[in-house]
């Protein structure tokens, strides 16, 4: 029995595939052979520009959700007594802050002269942490028409020959996320549209009104940020001496570099190891090892991971501050950047 | 090493040819020990130790237990202990003692700290259940103890099952590495569906489903119908996860000229919840029907005078579930599960349900079996809130529904998971109805393999952490 369906589903299959590679290049939009990497759309997300163009400012900070929530601006400004500006981006990760620097931050006339980078951990050597799915949304509003370098360290260089080869020949694959896309919109959209006359808006109203930051449990909400961080934390991760080269980093230092901008980056406090000796000994030696590159490099560096100005109280999770933690931080933030820019 | 892993892709080929070219039994045995080792210990190479000295522990004892016959019983005792002391440890202690996990991971044993809690007693979960229950035949006599330690130690972290399971019996697997193993046609002819359906409830529906239910199951006070959708999510979820692991699991076997126990028996059709677990679990169930329930069950009616005759009914069926729940997970959650689950058995007993139970006429069937449904989706719910707190304050406090926003959210979210169980549905009917039209067969198949390759590498991380 087995051997009579086997025999039929690979003619079938062979069929189906045979049909798909035929039909889906035109019918998607996707050369033959796929170009590998993602399509980029020609707009540059201008709002962040247009602020600094006006604004001048001399300090710009970058980072995600653990800047934005953590970093009061007005009061940073006014205590460091210069203008500053802060790009902090929830769900932002190293792809995205090196697209922010050379593609937002250098196109403004008058460039700021220090950057300053939040980070946690191992965030800055993973090219490739938040950069699919949905984050690709956000990396495509920050980037050009065409990025090789994100192109190679964030997609090409993290898949495997078989992937390639894949992605290059096989229609079928190339084309899954704009199948499963559609998919995905007939049966969230669809059927509410038809059944229930409630079109795609009311539909996402109807989800995000639930689903959003306000409805979830904070053990819940704590866990899922922890689980979303364990890539951080594998082997590899905390393999600095095989990461460096093919991360952002050397790329993000050398645009600044050439543009005078004096970049500091800055480790953020986290309660996954809030203490030092809470601290695994594989992530306690990457970060001597990216301190130790930084300096040799030029580049400052803040470690505020183990800062015991900064209380557990301050968190509203894992990893993001309270309106208390976040003036408390910006202060700490404050009196460290103080002495380190003229 | 996950079995949907690129890593996996390129190593199962490797062993495959180089399994099949060895002529000799005790080549495939040794090739098969190696390659088991490296797959358990690929992500903390560790893992590999306390499995090889667990395993040469119960080969030593079994092997004292046939000579010394009078200590045999003290020997056996000695490795059960052992090895439950291993299991208790890991699951109870290692698991949330974060400062021992600290320690490995500051002598550098241990990178991969999140991992390293999560798959070592998943792992150990499995096996140790396979280790006790050798001793246990040894022991009683009904198997006899191997001299073979390579075959013995391959039976063990044999890796098809060394992760999830099934966990086969020394009479069902060992005894096959005892036997010569040559290539025949009917490996692949068996093998296929299993992987084709393996990867696809896997890939598709498991994976797919799971974002639907961690976000149910994230918020803090869910509506009771956003938690029925998350309890039927979940119900969904885990049927696919555990049965893509079985497929899987004795896909690969039967690839090695090995058969192994189906543990997956369409669950959610069972009409009572002894029936549900002679269906869900099939190895684990028989394991612990034979080792707690059968044993309990003698002692009682040893004692037959002395014990009231509902003890006798009740108390088997409550430990064994209890145990079970013990073994499902560390906390009080699942005690309550597997507890809940006794309870049950013991209720349906009482009202005079065996377990074989099948009630005339398909109006009385179809009744039974949305109430036993309904009890299953039940369990999950608790096998998956957060906490015991988390869902009594739902139970009680929350409301059907606040608005019409939680009508237009379940109704969307059912129509999704809808979709996905209909693809399991249709196999099952087909299973039924259409066993003997190959080519509606084959079309299906082609029609999962066609969702699988779409659905790899594309899942949406549409997480609500996704803001942070």
């Amino acid at each position: 029995m087995n051997k009579t369906i086997l025999s039929r589903y690979l003619w079938f299959l062979a069929a189906a595939l045979l049909f798909s590679s035929l039909t889906f290049p035109k019918f998607y939009d996707i050369p033959f052979p796929q170009v590998l990497g993602p399509k980029f759309d020609s707009i540059v997300k201008k709002g962040y520009i247009n602020v600094m163009a006006k604004s001048k400012p001399k300090v710009v900070l970058v980072g995600d959700s653990v800047l934005y929530f953590g970093i009061d601006q007005k009061q940073l400004t006014s205590q460091l007594n210069i203008e500053t500006y802060s790009i902090g981006v929830p769900g932002s990760a190293s792809a995205v802050w090196y697209l922010t620097l050379k593609n937002m931050i250098l196109d403004v006339d008058v460039p700021p002269k220090y950057v300053v980078i939040f980070f946690r951990d191992t965030m800055l050597t993973l090219p490739s942490f938040r950069t699919t799915g949905r984050y690709f949304e956000l990396l495509d509003d920050f980037s050009g028409p065409r990025e090789p370098l994100v192109t190679d360290l964030a997609f090409i260089n993290q898949m495997s020959p078989l992937e390639k080869i894949a992605e290059k020949y096989f229609p079928l694959y190339s084309a899954r996320w704009e199948i499963r896309n559609r998919l995905d919109a007939r049966l969230r959209y669809g059927t509410s549209s038809a059944l229930l006359d409630c079109p795609q808006p009311c539909t996402d109203d109807a989800l995000n009104s639930i689903f959003g930051k306000q409805g979830v449990d904070i053990v819940a909400l704590n866990r899922a940020v922890e689980d979303s961080q364990q890539s951080l934390y594998t082997s590899a991760a905390l393999n600095f001496e095989n990461k460096i080269d093919r991360s952002f980093l050397p790329a993000t230092i050398q645009k600044a570099q050439e543009n005078n901008i004096q970049l500091i980056f800055v480790r953020t406090k986290t309660l996954t190891y809030p203490e030092y000796a809470s601290e695994p000994l594989a992530l306690r030696n990457y970060i001597q090892s990216l301190g130790n590159y930084l300096s040799q490099q030029q580049v400052l560096f803040l470690d505020l991971a183990h800062d015991e100005r900064i209380k557990a109280e301050y968190f509203s999770d894992t990893l993001h501050f309270n309106a208390e933690g976040k003036a408390a931080f910006t202060k700490i933030f404050a009196e460290e950047l103080k002495p380190l820019i003229k | 090493m996950g079995f949907t892993t690129y890593e996996f892709l390129v190593f199962f080929p490797v062993f495959l040819a180089l399994y099949w070219l060895g002529k000799n039994r005790n080549w495939k045995n040794l090739l098969l020990l190696t390659a088991s080792y490296i797959f358990y210990g690929w992500i903390a190479s560790w893992h590999v130790a306390i499995i090889f000295l667990s395993t040469l522990m119960d080969y030593f004892l079994a092997l004292g237990m046939q000579r010394w016959k009078p200590k045999a019983r003290l020997l056996m005792w000695i490795g059960v202990i052992l090895n439950l002391g291993l299991l208790l440890f890991a699951k109870y202690y290692f698991f949330f003692n974060t400062s021992l996990a600290g320690w490995l991971s500051q002598t550098g044993l241990g990178g991969d700290i999140f991992l390293m809690r999560i798959i070592l007693p998943l792992g150990l979960s499995f096996y140790i259940l396979k280790k006790i229950g050798y001793l246990l035949d040894v022991q009683r006599g009904t198997f006899k103890p191997t001299s073979d330690f390579i075959a013995y130690a391959a039976y063990v972290s044999f890796f098809p099952q060394v992760l999830s399971g099934p966990i086969d019996r020394p009479q069902k697997l060992l005894t096959q590495l005892y036997e010569p193993r040559a290539w025949k046609s009917e490996n692949l002819y068996n093998a296929w569906p299993l992987l084709v359906m393996g990867f696809f409830k896997k890939l598709v529906i498991a994976n797919t489903v799971q974002v639907i239910v961690e976000q149910i199951f994230e918020l803090a006070e869910p509506s009771k119908i956003i938690l029925i959708v998350g309890g039927l999510g979940f119900a969904l979820q885990i049927l696919a996860d555990f049965s893509s692991y079985t497929d899987l699991s004795r896909g690969l076997a039967f690839l090695l000229g090995l058969e192994t126990t189906e543990n997956f028996n369409k669950p959610y059709l069972s009409l009572t919840p002894g029936e549900f677990w002679n269906r869900w679990h099939i190895s684990l169930s028989s394991w612990l029907r034979d080792y707690i329930f059968f044993p309990i069950r003698r002692v009682l009616l040893k004692q037959k005078k002395a014990i009231p005759d509902i003890l006798i009914q009740s108390i088997p069926p409550l430990v064994t579930m209890f145990v079970s729940g013990l073994w499902h997970g560390v906390g009080w959650k699942f005690i309550v599960w597997g507890l809940y689950y006794g309870i049950l058995i013991v209720v349906y007993q009482l009202l005079g349900v065996r377990g074989d139970w099948k009630p005339q006429g398909a109006i009385k069937q179809f009744f039974a079996w949305l109430i036993m449904f309904s009890l299953i989706v039940f369990g999950w719910l608790i096998f998956r809130a957060v906490s015991l707190d988390w869902l009594w304050n739902v139970l009680i406090h929350s409301p059907l529904y606040r608005n019409t926003n939680e009508l237009i959210a379940s109704f969307v979210l059912l129509v999704m998971i809808g979709f996905y169980a209909l693809l399991l549905i249709i196999k099952s009917l087909l299973d039924r109805y259409a066993s003997n039209y190959t080519n509606l067969y084959a079309l299906y198949y082609v029609g999962i393999t066609l969702m699988t390759i779409v659905f790899i590498n594309s899942s949406s991380p549409d997480f609500i952490y996704f803001q942070f």
